[in-house]
């Protein structure tokens, strides 16, 4: 079977933003 | 003074915090977690782990999990990644 990919280590990056983005952001799904 | 990074209990069932939403942002191609006031950006694993945080599985299933989907998995990375999450108060660590 296909090889299972390869683990990296997960990461994140945190962006402050104005409360509207985060609001506006959210409402797109 | 120590510089260890502090890890989940494996036995800690993670779930995200009520006020944080996971979303895929298309801008980024990435997945990101919504805050009040922030925009937390992951990679592809980081993105997979918080995609299991249910509140019902335990820290150590999800490593399991993640062991069916990946090589070689680094339980201490996921551990580590989701008390870094709890710091930020995206995600909430509740006893097993």
């Amino acid at each position: 079977s296909a090889a299972s990919p390869a683990w990296e280590t997960p990461e994140f990056d945190e962006v402050a933003v104005a409360p509207e983005v985060t609001m506006y952001l959210g409402s797109l799904e | 003074m120590g510089t260890a990074i502090a890890a989940a209990d494996p036995s800690s069932r993670p779930k995200l915090s009520r006020h944080v939403r996971l979303r895929f942002d298309r801008a980024r191609d990435r997945h990101v977690l919504l805050g009040p006031e922030t925009v937390v950006v992951l990679n592809r694993t980081g993105a997979d782990i918080v995609g299991l945080c249910d509140g019902d599985r335990t820290a150590a299933e999800i490593v399991a999990d993640l062991r069916a989907r990946y090589d070689h998995v680094v339980g201490d990375d996921v551990l580590r990644f989701l008390a870094r999450l709890a710091a930020r108060r995206c995600l909430e660590l509740t006893d097993g």
